[in-house]
């Protein structure tokens, strides 16, 4: 080593010297993924700032793969710009392996272009308005389908795939029983907890049946259960109709000649349809008993008064509101439900983004319609 | 690693779904640095060898070495580290339909190393490259590709970690000719480039005369034979003589 050398690097896995106005790098052990980060580091130290060439040798070199050849090229790279680059000591392998690497090589995009925040608000608020604008365009389109599908279907029984609807019927309804039944007595009892708790300001206790009868019946019990039925079924219909789509079967039984609304939507259409008014009255029940149960435990009212005072108390009316709108809520919740299933495309992704949107959208529809039915329902005196 | 430890060493396997036995006393080693191509009727459980092999399926008896190593009698560090010598190409590539295909192929840089992102870019790059996508490719998503393209992405994705052992599942099914001709170029190719062990699942003959050193026929849940192409075709058994000198069998490959 004679004075005028200078080592631009030495480590563990490259020694770089300036010698006798040539750049004389030595690669060492193994140039594999393993200690691909801190090869990588000892790179991107050098800074080599001479117009000079530079030899390159590969005779230590124990092992090389695939990431070592991307860090060789990176090594090459940063001394072409100066002048000569010779790399030498490399067997045939490697230097196959290394003029696959290099070969036309250019850094290739890896993941899709960001835009500046400001900018994606704004094209995001864009993207997200036409997108409303026309998912909203193409459900009116698809319910006008179903609507004309259906009553094809209901002109011509036979039509309608038994089958498929009492199956949708055990799993939307007779399975829904359990979970409908105990939210709905916990609903039913928390109500009378706490109006109690505020009508004893007026010395007014029993007054809760006539809360309970009339909020419950008409409102609470059936909206609660067309939440949990939107939650339950409504995703259950896309997740079942979106990986039907995902694997081509329904694009399988189109060319078989078979309506996917016929065969999918149909069945779980009047499944719901006829089930939830029987949930709903379920419910009804269920909530009241519950109800009743508190009022007896808080307040000392026996069930066979509060059943005689809730007679006079409400009216059949209140109890035919609530069970009228179970069906539109139906509706509702199998139609979207079905929709997003059909909307699913591409990847597991899209099936979950359908899913969320198919709940989120028959909750949000069911509640727009319950506020539709009490303007209405008041309007017209009942 | 040395050379003289096969790649893959099976002995006595036996695997079961409930009371149906897929494999009994299945034995089978492979070499370092062959492609061994695996056949067998559908349902005799070449699929299932394969993934009993990579350990997504458990063995009822016998064992699996990888590498001279027992995946059984690794702890689970010693288990994860040793996935790093193997990479899997699935029927249908299963990339992760999220991520882009460079993503997919930096998702196992990820998890077992700390690199940085130009780098890994850089890595994803040579890796698709390798595979024959073009370059545009990397930054798509799997739904945006022909299934050709998503095998060669699979296939960027289990060369990642460069690894020793390259499980192909069926690599060329669905392609057409000349995609899979390309796709049995690619695979000598890498093998000759990176020294890999490639061990193939398929139904395509014109991959299994081309680019197999050896093929395991796999019959009544054994290996019949495990040989080069010559010895197997030779071989007096009906089925081996259905599928090599059948009608499809000539026309792949020639009778010689």
């Amino acid at each position: 080593m004679t004075s005028q050398d200078s080592s631009l690097i030495t480590s563990k896995w490259l020694t770089v010297k300036e010698d006798r106005g040539q750049y004389r790098a030595v690669a060492l052990g193994k140039w594999t993924i393993n200690n691909a980060a801190e090869i990588d580091q000892s790179i991107r130290q050098l800074k080599p700032s001479s117009k000079q060439s530079t030899i390159i040798d590969f005779s230590d070199l124990d092992r090389m793969d695939t990431t070592g050849a991307v860090l060789i090229r990176q090594l090459t790279n940063s001394f072409t710009s100066l002048g000569m680059v010779q790399r030498q000591g490399l067997t045939d392998l490697q230097e196959g392996l290394l003029s696959k690497v290099e070969n036309g090589f250019e850094r290739a995009k890896c993941a899709p272009d960001e835009e500046h925040w400001f900018l994606k608000l704004v094209i995001d608020l864009g993207k997200h308005t036409e997108k409303v604008v026309e998912d909203f365009g193409r459900l009116l389109g698809f319910v006008g389908l179903v609507l004309i599908r259906s009553f094809k279907a209901l002109l011509n029984p036979k039509t309608i795939r038994m089958t498929a609807l009492v199956k949708q019927a055990e799993l939307a309804g007779l399975n829904a029983l359990g979970i409908v039944g105990l939210i709905s007595f916990l609903i039913g009892a928390v109500m009378v907890n706490q109006g109690a708790i505020q009508l004893a300001k007026f010395n007014a206790e029993i007054y809760v049946v006539d809360m309970l009868g009339v909020g419950y019946l008409r409102e609470m019990g059936v909206l609660i259960m067309a939440i949990i039925v939107a939650g339950r079924s409504g995703s259950s219909f896309t997740a079942q109709i979106g990986s039907m789509k995902l694997r081509e079967e329904v694009d399988a039984m189109t060319t078989m000649g078979m309506n996917p609304i016929d065969v999918l939507v149909l069945p779980r259409l009047f499944a719901l349809v006829l089930t939830m008014p029987l949930l709903a009255v379920f419910a009804d029940i269920v909530g009241i008993f519950g109800g009743m149960m508190m009022a007896w435990v808080q307040l000392g009212i026996v069930p066979s008064n509060f059943i005689n005072y809730m007679q006079t108390a409400v009216s059949f009316e209140h109890y035919l509101v609530g069970i009228l709108k179970a069906p539109a809520f139906a509706a509702v919740i199998a139609i979207s439900g079905c929709y997003q299933g059909l909307r699913v495309h591409g990847s597991a992704d899209s099936l979950g983004l359908c899913t969320t949107k198919s709940v989120v959208q028959s909750i949000f529809q069911v509640i727009i319609l319950d506020a539709f039915f009490a303007v209405f329902f008041t309007a017209i005196g009942l | 690693m040395s050379v003289n430890i096969p790649a893959i060493q099976v002995s006595g396997l036996k695997t079961s779904f409930g009371a149906h036995v897929i494999h009994q006393d299945l034995d089978m080693d492979v070499k370092r640095g062959e492609i061994i191509g695996v056949v067998g009727g559908s349902g005799t459980g070449k699929t299932v060898l394969l993934r009993t092999i990579v350990g997504l399926n458990p063995a009822r008896e016998g064992t699996i070495r990888i590498n001279g190593k027992d995946p059984n009698t690794q702890d689970l560090r010693e288990a994860r580290d040793s996935r790093q010598e193997w990479g899997v190409l699935f029927q249908d590539g299963a990339l992760f339909s999220s991520l882009t295909v460079a993503q997919n192929v930096q998702v196992p840089l990820r998890e077992f190393y700390d690199l940085r992102q130009g780098l890994m870019d850089d890595i994803a790059t040579c890796k698709i490259r390798l595979s024959g996508l073009p370059l545009d490719s990397g930054v798509k998503y799997p739904s945006e590709l022909s299934g050709g393209m998503r095998k060669r992405a699979s296939l960027a994705r289990a060369l990642a970690l460069d690894p020793d052992i390259l499980f192909l599942d069926e690599p060329t099914a669905g392609l057409d000719p000349i995609t899979a001709a390309a796709f049995d170029n690619l695979i000598l190719e890498l093998r000759d480039a990176l020294g890999l062990t490639v061990f193939l699942v398929t139904h395509d003959l014109d991959t299994l005369t081309k680019i197999c050193d050896r093929i395991a026929v796999l019959a009544d849940g054994k290996i019949l034979i495990n040989a080069p192409l010559q010895e197997v075709r030779a071989m007096d058994h009906p089925w081996i003589q259905e599928y090599f000198n059948g009608e499809r069998g000539r026309g792949a490959g020639g009778s010689q």
